[in-house]
């Protein structure tokens, strides 16, 4: 067993390693970059996994216009990203494109970590999406380039709704807890039928936003939370008896598993991103064989009557302010986000970054629910400290304690509103 | 057989198990003092010679260890965050800003309690387990005793994030097998239970994981010890009417006392510091009520990116032990003189 004397010695020796290099930045060279000779471009593993023929046509575009250029790829997870990405950014190599989750880019564009960008460069910027225009803007300037968006919906068995004498998706919120009531009491109490992860605050917040609260609002230039006003707390305790009704299984999981979850059939329902119900009939996920062919997407009806309002959850491109080859690193992104990219993006079941290509998918039968449900949407604080309330888990945190039971609804929220109180303001 | 004689015996058995399960600050700090005393003891001519031999160690301890200890230290003291860290701003000296800001704060002293309480529970039981298992060793037939020998090593020599990661699935709630096992029980029913809803709860699992790792180098430590102890005054007990107890408690426990004080040390210097088994088991982000010292120190450095709050919390770490340290040094320095 290898273990350390002191594991503090270890962290130390790891603030040490990253610190050591603060002070080398901003070398920067030819921003320009005209002669450059490699690209490095930083995406997730969705890329990797998903549309990997889009980031090599992307990479041929711009090599053909720049002969002798390498572009050097690195795919990084979510989990880990940002930490991987402070400690290249302190060094003089930072990658030229990154990816950022649109929730992720406003601390790190505070902080100075992306290059200023003119939006006119880039192709139908004057349509990108509302929520993903605002992830990039911030001071009015704009720092990074919508990618694509994603929607959340509805998803479920056709089986096992039909078992239960349910044969349409739901329309209503009353609809939806109709049926799944008939298919918990038909499928026992190990079944979930609604399998909704507690921590899962995109979708809790779904219900805040529903019942007309907020996560915190602004109040002259200061953000205040509202996790305790009487509409948040309302939309709370609806989730919390969904939780209680519905879910059945680890209500300390978060939803980074849920499709895993689900393709092992003790599961009715989720509500998550398009691509997760794809991705549990996928045979490699799929353990019972009986996903396959049963499952429907729909649009969440929420409890006050309308659509439930969805996370417009997204990533952005964004140039590192310390990245050499910036001017090629915009024509990379343009290459890959362009009209071109948009196409691939949404043929593999994402929303595309702008309204323009947004409203066909609408009336298509197969892109429908997601174009449709992305309509009613809702978005993170924009307040400068919104990074820390989510590095911070705040919302994770109360979440779980009302899913497990360990604190009141009430109790849950006091706590979170002080926490996101104490960062949200500053940088 | 005089005390020196008996302390001697013991002693030869404990110095070689101590640098395997080590790191390299055990090591090195062990190898100094010990080497430190018998150079006073020789003293005399060819004062250099030592020195120039143990150079090149030295040199790679200020490396290794110093420069980042340094590194640590002066970032406690500063206002260091991602600005900082990027090279957009200097990183500007807040004196003891950082200190005052985590002793105040009520997280903090909770943290240190959960810590110390949790690394207690740990060595405790590393301690009793490894002794009866110690014990137990002496006891058993050949084959046997190779048989357990040959568990403790490949327990020992298990990854910690491997075996991090069979707790997991060990303890999970769905699919876990203990919850499937003690189903199994009559009037049990354990399906879906969450070991990891609580704090207490769930620490104490991390905790039997820690506790499995570390066993088996007490174990083979102490069953080495005990090979040891003379036969005579065990005999010599029973004939004055000890009971097993008896001898155990006033001939064994004696003879082994230097070696079970390091091994306490060590354990509890290992047990305070322990990261992967926290992170691991928590997903990567241990909630409130699973941070320990560690975690919660990384915590602020690289997720909340406050550098200089999250290399506070680690020096009051390394203060903090410095007392379990000093315990550890003197022992080592004592068997020093005993040679």
């Amino acid at each position: 067993m290898k273990r350390k004397l002191i594991a503090a010695i270890g962290v130390a020796g790891m603030v040490v390693g990253i610190a050591a290099c603060g002070s080398e930045g901003g070398k920067g060279g030819d921003k320009a970059g005209a002669d450059v000779k490699e690209l490095t471009v930083w995406l997730t593993v969705d890329a990797q996994n998903n549309w990997p023929e889009l980031v090599k046509a992307a990479d041929d575009a711009v090599v053909r216009k720049h002969p002798g250029l390498t572009i050097k790829h690195e795919f990084y997870g979510w989990p880990d990203k940002n930490a991987k990405l402070d400690a290249v950014l302190a060094t003089d190599k930072a990658p030229d494109v990154v990816e950022m989750g649109n929730t992720e880019m406003l601390g790190y564009v505070v902080n100075g970590a992306f290059a200023e960008i003119d939006p006119k460069q880039f192709e139908q910027s004057d349509a990108w999406l509302d929520g993903l225009k605002e992830s990039v803007s911030y001071g009015g300037k704009t720092y990074g380039v919508p990618y694509y968006a994603g929607g959340r919906v509805g998803n479920w068995r056709k089986d096992v709704a039909a078992e239960a004498g349910v044969k349409a998706p739901p329309k209503t919120y009353a609809e939806l807890t109709a049926a799944l009531d008939r298919i918990q009491a038909e499928k026992g109490p190990k079944f979930s039928a609604w399998y909704q992860p507690s921590p899962d605050w995109y979708a809790a917040m779904s219900f805040v936003y529903d019942a007309g609260g907020a996560i915190a609002e602004q109040e002259g230039d200061r953000w205040k939370a509202g996790l305790s006003s009487p509409e948040s707390l309302k939309g709370l305790n609806e989730y919390k008896k969904v939780l209680d009704t519905y879910m059945k299984a680890d209500k300390t999981k978060d939803e980074s598993d849920r499709y895993i979850v689900y393709g092992q059939g003790n599961a009715g329902m989720i509500f998550g991103a398009a691509w997760e119900g794809a991705t549990a009939e996928d045979p490699k996920n799929d353990k019972t064989g009986k996903l396959k062919g049963n499952l429907e997407n729909f649009v969440m009806p929420g409890p006050s009557g309308g659509n439930l309002p969805v996370f417009l959850g997204g990533s952005d491109l964004a140039i590192p302010v310390k990245s050499d080859a910036q001017a090629v690193a915009v024509e990379w992104i343009n290459a890959f986000t362009g009209a071109q990219g948009q196409k691939g993006l949404v043929a593999k079941g994402n929303l595309p970054n702008n309204k323009a290509d947004l409203a066909p998918l609408k009336s298509d039968p197969k892109t429908a629910v997601p174009a449709i449900a992305a309509e009613s949407s809702w978005f993170v604080p924009m307040a400068p400290g919104w990074g820390q309330v989510e590095k911070a888990q705040i919302l994770k945190t109360m979440l779980q304690e009302i899913g497990t039971g360990k604190k009141s609804v009430e109790e849950a929220a006091k706590a979170a509103d002080e926490a996101i109180d104490k960062v949200i303001n500053t940088k | 057989m005089s005390a020196a004689d008996t302390s001697t015996a013991k002693v030869s058995p404990a110095r070689p198990p101590a640098p395997p399960g080590t790191g390299q600050t055990a090591r090195g700090r062990g190898g100094q003092g010990q080497r430190g005393v018998r150079r006073r003891r020789r003293g005399g001519g060819g004062a250099g010679l030592p020195w120039a031999l143990l150079a090149p160690c030295l040199l790679v301890l200020l490396l290794v260890l110093g420069y980042p200890l340094a590194r640590l230290v002066t970032l406690s003291f500063q206002k260091f965050g991602q600005p900082q860290l990027w090279g957009f701003q200097e990183p500007e000296s807040v004196g003891f800003g950082n200190f005052t800001r985590i002793l105040g704060d009520g997280e903090f002293w909770s943290v240190v309690v959960r810590t110390v309480v949790f690394a207690a529970g740990a060595v405790v039981l590393t301690m009793v387990l490894g002794m009866l298992i110690a014990l137990l060793l002496q006891r058993v037939s050949g084959w046997v005793r190779t048989l357990i020998n040959i568990a403790l090593v490949a327990s020992w020599g298990m990854p910690v994030i491997v075996a991090t990661a069979i707790f997991k699935w060990l303890f999970d709630t769905d699919y876990g097998v203990l919850n499937w096992l003690l189903s199994r029980l009559p009037g049990v029913d354990m399906s879906g239970h969450n070991w990891f809803a609580g704090g207490p709860e769930g620490l104490t699992v991390i905790m039997l994981l820690v506790v499995w790792g570390a066993v088996p180098f007490v174990a083979i430590t102490l069953s080495a010890g005990l090979t040891q102890v003379p036969r005579e005054l065990e005999e010599a007990a029973r004939l004055d009417g000890a009971g097993a107890w008896g001898v155990f408690r006033y001939v064994t426990l004696p003879v082994l006392k230097p070696i079970i004080v390091m091994l306490t040390t060590l354990s509890v210097i290992w047990d305070m510091g322990v990261f992967p088994q926290v992170f691991v088991m928590r997903g990567g982000h241990p909630e409130a009520e699973f941070q320990v010292l560690t975690t919660y120190s990384y915590d602020k450095a690289f997720v909340v990116n406050d550098y200089g709050g999250g290399s506070a919390i680690a020096l009051v770490t390394v203060l903090l032990l410095l007392g379990v340290v000093a315990v550890y040094m003197r022992q080592m320095l004592r068997i020093g003189e005993a040679e």
